[in-house]
């Protein structure tokens, strides 16, 4: 039997406020903890998958659409920030918002044509996008200089951080300053889920029909959702060029397959909730480390590490069948498991409705079925 | 005038295989509406599967009918315990397990293989330098009038099939009418695994010959040749077989003529660009596709 707990009472305010310390906590500890600059390269490259799964939860988990070109995007962004830096002497800072126009632009026009209609045209524009980047980077040589890619990308940590000089405090400025994106990112796109958008995307999301007869402008919406989207994925791309301080059409985030690996911390972490992309992001950044250091356990038995030597993709395989077993036993992923399990544990009751002011003032009882549903 | 010949042949070569994979797209389209982004890597595996027969001593074209046949059987297991479960939750579902299908296939080549760099793939057709016939001054080679056979041959089986079968009507009539098809004593999940397992032994077909055209295989071979075949699909129509082989074929060929007279423009490393400015086009003017039906909702 469930603890039950009130909607909005001193219990529920101390539950959130928990579940905020934790994260935070786990967020801001590196502050505290004296970590070598490769510690804080991995945890800047979990945010930026973080932020990038992010982008495709807002389109995919939330409005119903979807993409398999964010790579394209997360390299828009990345080449966006690199060119500015590069060519023009920008201050990277000052290429982030340029990037997530250039994103929200470019997503916009490509998103029009196919957004008009209903059912997969997205998924195949986007994968063609996605497929045509690469060669497009690779013919644009003049400005994205080819197959040789844009080098010598950094970001000093400004001053007024305290940070210091030098690879240890530049690693660290990284951190902060993936984890700021996302943070940011975050916030917005909470703000925009809670908000009549935000019940527009669901409508369409859900069905899409029936949104249009309730007066929402279903092309318009998943327009403008396509496109925030797109401009997250930049953002994620900025970072993520920063990070490697290089930009080239080789890497694999910028291929079909970094799409790919998107959407699959996106549905591994929980399609639809807010803290599915960050969820998801860890688990497949650590597994993904875990595999490749197998072959060195000595824990494991030595058949079994003779069978791994010279295979390589083990994590991607484990991912894949991970991706079709979560469609059985859990669709909205992780997180969404995790709410299933702490719904038997702690069941939160919504407050009820209240009436109009005029209209006369009823006690109002709540079905327990129906708080089920609601709860969390 | 020879140019312009040059191009059409190459162009009709590189058609064959965009339709054929296309084709594969097209069945499984027509019976479930589900589109198979995992079409590409299954067709990739059958490859790697036909390589590894003919390594094991098979002669090529019977490893190249025994790839196809394991994926006959594979495709269809996949249909039954993957994607008819999954498909009776939502259509969001069902895109997710294929593009795991995708990814796992992806990564299963070099893994159970143990190969990093491209396989050498023993040539189906003669490929020697003089191998060609010379129409108008322009050649064409052998190996690239055998794939269009293998597209011709393959297209007629399944014109037999879908036409003058008994299943092959069953097959029909579910893509016309699902809901109808088991009240006149059609098993609709029979027939849409064998859509699957026809799909993919279409796909292994179109993948051997992919691997014999580039004298190896690679696990990334299908990329842009399984998003072309998409762009082929959506030119002829989604749920139309003969749309599937034009639309490959014209594609082909003006994806050739565009990167052979704009070499500087296009050229062959932006051929891709036609493929999206094709979709594109088509979902603006004419969303069916050349050869589809229009589809009305009932609400």
């Amino acid at each position: 039997m469930p603890v039950r707990v009130g909607y909005g009472t001193p219990a529920h305010w101390a539950l959130r406020a928990l579940g905020v310390l934790v994260v935070a906590y786990l967020a801001l500890s590196p502050m505290f903890r004296d970590l070598t600059p490769s510690e804080f390269g991995e945890l800047t490259d979990i945010a930026v998958l973080a932020l990038a799964a992010l982008s495709l939860n807002l389109l995919i988990g939330f409005t119903g659409q979807i993409s398999i070109g964010h790579s394209a995007f997360f390299g828009i962004g990345a080449y966006t920030l690199a060119i500015l830096v590069a060519d023009h002497g920008w201050s990277p800072g000052w290429t982030y918002p340029v990037a997530a126009v250039v994103c929200f632009v470019v997503g916009v026009l490509v998103g029009i044509p196919a957004l008009r209609l209903k059912g997969l045209y997205l998924a195949l524009v986007t994968l063609a996008l996605a497929q045509i980047f690469p060669a497009l980077v690779r013919k644009l040589e003049d400005l994205t200089g080819g197959s040789q890619g844009i080098g010598g990308l950094s970001y000093d940590a400004p001053g007024w951080t305290g940070l210091e000089s030098g690879r240890q405090g530049r690693s660290e400025w990284m951190y902060w300053l993936a984890l700021g994106t996302l943070a940011v990112s975050y916030l917005l796109v909470r703000n925009l889920v809670r908000s009549r958008v935000g019940r527009a995307m669901v409508a369409v999301r859900d069905n899409s029909t029936a949104a249009a007869v309730m007066g929402v402008h279903v092309a318009f919406t998943k327009t403008v959702v396509f496109g925030l989207s797109a401009a997250l994925a930049g953002l994620a791309g900025c970072t993520f060029a920063l990070r490697q301080t290089q930009t080239t059409p080789e890497n694999v985030y910028l291929t079909i397959l970094g799409a790919i690996v998107f959407l699959v911390i996106m549905v591994v972490g929980g399609a639809g909730s807010l803290m599915g992309p960050v969820v998801g992001a860890v688990v497949y950044y650590r597994v993904d480390q875990l595999s490749r250091e197998l072959p060195d356990k000595s824990w494991l038995p030595e058949s079994f590490r003779d069978f791994l030597v010279g295979r390589p993709n083990l994590a991607t395989l484990v991912f894949a069948i991970l991706l079709i077993l979560l469609m059985f036993v859990a669709p909205f992923g992780l997180v969404g498991l995790a709410k299933r399990i702490g719904r038997r544990l702690v069941l939160v009751i919504p407050r009820a409705p209240t009436a109009a002011p005029d209209a006369p003032l009823e006690p109002t009882e709540v079905p327990a079925e129906a708080a089920e549903v609601e709860a969390l | 005038m020879e140019r312009f010949l040059q191009y059409l042949f190459d162009g009709i070569s590189q058609g064959s295989i965009y339709a054929l994979l296309a084709l594969g797209l097209v069945i499984i389209y027509r019976g479930s509406g589900h589109l198979n982004f995992a079409q590409g890597e299954m067709a990739m595996i059958s490859a790697f599967l036909a390589w590894w027969y003919a390594d094991l001593g098979l002669s090529p074209w019977l490893a190249v009918l025994v790839s196809a046949a394991s994926a006959f059987v594979v495709a269809m297991a996949i249909e039954r315990f993957v994607i008819r479960p999954i498909g009776q939750r939502s259509p969001f579902a069902v895109v997710v397990a294929a593009i795991g299908l995708f990814l796992g296939f992806n990564a299963l080549a070099p893994f159970a293989w143990k190969v990093t760099i491209p396989e050498a793939f023993e040539a189906l057709f003669p490929n020697k330098a003089d191998d060609f016939v010379r129409i108008g001054g322009a050649e064409w080679r052998d190996q690239y009038i055998g794939v269009l056979a293998v597209l011709l041959i393959t297209s007629a089986v399944l014109y037999v099939i879908f036409q003058r079968t008994k299943f092959g009507l069953a097959m029909r009539a579910v893509a016309s009418n699902p809901e109808s098809s088991p009240l006149v004593g059609i098993r609709t999940g029979q027939v849409l695994a064998v859509s699957w397992g026809l799909a993919a032994a279409v796909g292994a077909i179109g993948g051997a010959m992919v691997a014999s055209l580039r004298g190896n295989v690679d696990a990334s071979m299908m990329f842009t040749i399984f998003f072309a075949a998409t762009a082929a699909a959506t030119l002829g129509g989604y749920d139309s077989l003969f749309g599937a082989v034009f639309g490959g074929l014209v594609l082909g060929v003006f994806e050739n003529m565009m990167a052979g007279y704009q070499p500087d423009l296009i050229g062959q490393e932006l051929k891709g660009v036609v493929s999206l400015l094709v979709i594109l086009v088509v979902l603006l003017i004419r969303p069916s596709g050349l050869f589809g039906s229009q589809r009305v909702e009932r609400v």
